[in-house]
């Protein structure tokens, strides 16, 4: 029954290599390439581009955090029919888009320097980690087999935001050559969701007694997958007038200082608008995983309990401080912690991470309100407890992942020219030669294209919400 | 295995495979690879080909949708029913207004506002994907405006997708020469000059 299984799988892996890409237009404005598109034997699905004069180098990039299956399927393909073929949304049933694996840019960047660039859909929705590992690998056999590519000399692996997750992750677990995570959550899955848990508790202790606004959800579980982004928004809304404010005025004064403590509490950068995008992550993003039998299989996840931790320092104020450790709910340690950890956990010091000889460049947002800032001190921080060579980067944009032409431009520029340096140790660029890379390039405006922040200072994880006894080494406060 | 009931077993999951693939060629060989591969020559490419009008049919190998009797399009209808989604909106009564929005779509598909007034909302929403398939329409059933293209640009930065959103700032440009843009708090584009930030 195995073999049997093993050979109709085999077969259906084959027919679905073989089909013809023909999707939109394959290659950047007046730059040749070729297109392969295919599907890994885990459910997920790739494109890759070749350049003619290629060099050897396969950048893989990892796309952003993504709560919709339907795109988890092949490139150039209606998001409700099988593989039926588009190059347009308006080549599918109305309303239906045409799904399209995107490199966000990277290709008319990377393709014109002689590097191939690949991306993959995964095979997970939302937080990825648990399997892009193997995702990744998808495309290495591919283009391994595929003797019209071969083996990449090098593989590099990118990513935006949940992308950023996968890159950091790929660095514990793959043999892999570079590494450029952008905007990324690269704290590992502990730290990044129990900070989502925590904004989430936040939420509950401001919101739970207000008319329409409650979750029905566990805080450590999130929402199942009967509650869509408008249920979600729009319940959230209820309790802070982001989107509709009461008609009554003496409400709609409550709804605006609900918003208020929300943010004096969790500190949150981004605007009322970006406080429904982040509600979003931490009940339907969550949910998304915890209920997935492939990755959390209904298990919680929190832990805040027992010791109760000390949530009174949290904020700005001392006295709403006080008043949330005193409400706030409690978790005891949940039976999907040890999964998560499998879905990336900074630590240099062993397996794959031990290994790592290459160089890391990092760019992150300085005002992410999203992926905060100290998610990258986690990482960086794992990286100098290995001693391994990473600069960080960091950009004054408001938004999550805002990023111009130049900024990315700049960043990979500097980083290939890291990479093929002599000894990578030996000179690693400072955030101020990005900076200056992208104010050389064509259009690099300082202050408009180019916004880097060579003096920025991180803060830590820690400083922003009670650690968690354990989260990797990298993001616990140092020991007396 | 018996290798004949192997090589049979394999021979009927490949006519399964390709009965399910509904290839329009005869069967593949062992060497997959140059029919998976496609090489492009450097030309000028559509520019935002995601939002352009296919060029090509689809291959044969597409099952063609259903054929849904449509009724003509009733501009005058749709106005009157994205009016009443405005309505409804300031009431606060969003559902409803989603019902409205849906309805006058179904009046009048071709209606660029529509699409644009209802992918904002739903990015407002934080319904991305959908606001996406919304914005993308109005943008290319209105291409020559700008408004058009740096709202599908900034549902983009919210996709976290940078690359796609800095293809519609170059269509945004393309439709308006001389526009400027500088970012919100939200970290999304406006228009230089432009005092209320976007969704505020």
């Amino acid at each position: 029954m195995k073999s049997r299984s093993i050979a109709l799988l085999s077969a259906l892996a084959l027919v679905a290599l073989a089909v013809p890409a023909g999707a939109f237009d394959p290659c950047p404005t007046g730059v040749a390439c070729t297109e392969y598109t295919g599907a890994g034997k885990d459910g997920s699905y790739f494109r890759i581009l070749v350049p003619p004069d290629w060099d050897g180098d396969l950048v893989v990039y990892g796309h952003g955090f993504d709560l919709n299956r339907s795109h988890i399927r092949g490139h150039a393909t209606c998001e409700n029919r099988g593989t039926q073929h588009c190059e347009a949304d308006t080549d599918c049933d109305p309303g239906v888009a045409c799904n399209y694996i995107s490199m966000s840019g990277l290709d008319a960047l990377l393709l014109p320097m002689g590097k191939a660039v690949a991306a993959t859909t995964y095979s997970d929705t939302g937080w990825a980690p648990f399997h892009s590992a193997k995702n990744i690998k998808e495309i290495l056999k591919f283009a391994k087999k595929e003797p019209t590519i071969g083996k990449p000399t090098r593989v590099i692996v990118t990513g935006h935001s949940g992308g950023g997750a996968v890159t950091a992750d790929a660095t514990f677990k793959l043999k892999i050559d570079g590494a450029v995570p952008m905007c990324g959550a690269v704290a590992g899955g502990l730290p990044t969701w129990d900070t989502a848990v925590d904004v989430r508790l936040v939420y509950d202790f401001l919101c739970d007694g207000v008319y329409g606004a409650k979750f029905k959800s566990a805080p450590d579980k999130g929402e199942d997958s009967g509650t869509s982004e408008t249920d979600m928004a729009l319940t959230v809304d209820r309790c802070f007038g982001v989107l509709f404010p009461s008609s009554d005025p003496e409400e709609a004064a409550a709804q605006t200082q609900r918003l208020a403590d929300f943010i004096t509490l969790t500190k949150f950068t981004g605007t009322g608008m970006e406080v429904l995008s982040a509600m979003g992550f931490a009940t339907l993003g969550l949910g998304d995983f915890v209920y997935d039998d492939a990755r959390l299989k209904g298990k919680r996840m929190g832990f805040n309990a027992d010791p109760d931790l000390d949530y009174s320092a949290m904020g700005d104020d001392p006295v709403l401080g006080a008043a949330y450790d005193t409400g706030v709910k409690r978790l005891t340690k949940g039976d999907g912690r040890k999964l998560l950890t499998k879905a990336s956990y900074p630590d240099f010091t062993k397996g794959k991470g031990k290994k790592v000889a290459y160089p890391i460049l990092s760019m992150a947002g300085a005002a992410d309100w999203l992926v905060i800032p100290p998610f990258q001190s986690v990482y960086d921080s794992a990286a100098q407890i290995g001693g391994k060579s990473l600069t960080q980067t960091w950009v004054d944009t408001y938004g999550h992942c805002s990023f111009s032409e130049q900024e990315t431009q700049a960043l990979f520029n500097v980083y290939f020219d890291w990479l093929d340096s002599a000894d990578y140790t030996l000179s690693p660029p400072a955030p101020e030669d990005v900076r200056q890379a992208c104010l050389a390039l064509p259009g690099g405006v300082d202050g408009d294209t180019c916004n880097f922040n060579s003096g920025y200072v991180n803060t830590n994880l820690y400083d922003r919400i009670p650690p968690r006894s354990d989260w990797p080494l990298a993001a616990l406060p140092p020991t007396p | 295995m018996n290798p004949v009931r192997f090589v049979l077993l394999f021979a009927a999951a490949f006519a399964v495979a390709l009965w399910w693939m509904r290839l329009p060629e005869a069967p593949i060989s062992a060497a997959p690879k140059p029919a998976a591969a496609r090489s492009v020559e450097a030309r000028p490419a559509r520019s935002a080909a995601r939002d352009a009008a296919p060029v090509q049919p689809p291959p044969p190998q597409a099952a063609p949708a259903p054929a849904v009797p449509t009724a003509p399009p009733d501009p005058a209808l749709a106005s009157e029913l994205r009016a009443q989604a405005d309505a409804l909106l300031k009431e606060g009564k969003v559902l409803d207004a989603i019902d409205a929005f849906e309805a006058a779509l179904k009046a009048d598909p071709s209606s660029a506002r529509n699409h644009g007034d209802y992918g904002r909302l739903l990015r407002d929403l934080t319904a991305i994907d959908k606001a996406l398939y919304h914005l993308r329409r109005a943008a290319d059933l209105d291409p020559g405006n700008a408004d058009r293209w740096i709202d599908l640009a900034n549902a983009y930065y919210l996709k976290q997708d940078p690359g796609e959103a800095w293809k519609a700032e170059k269509r945004a440009r393309e439709a308006e020469p001389d526009l400027k843009l500088r970012r919100n708090r939200r970290g999304l584009q406006e228009r230089a000059g432009d005092t209320a930030p976007a969704g505020q």
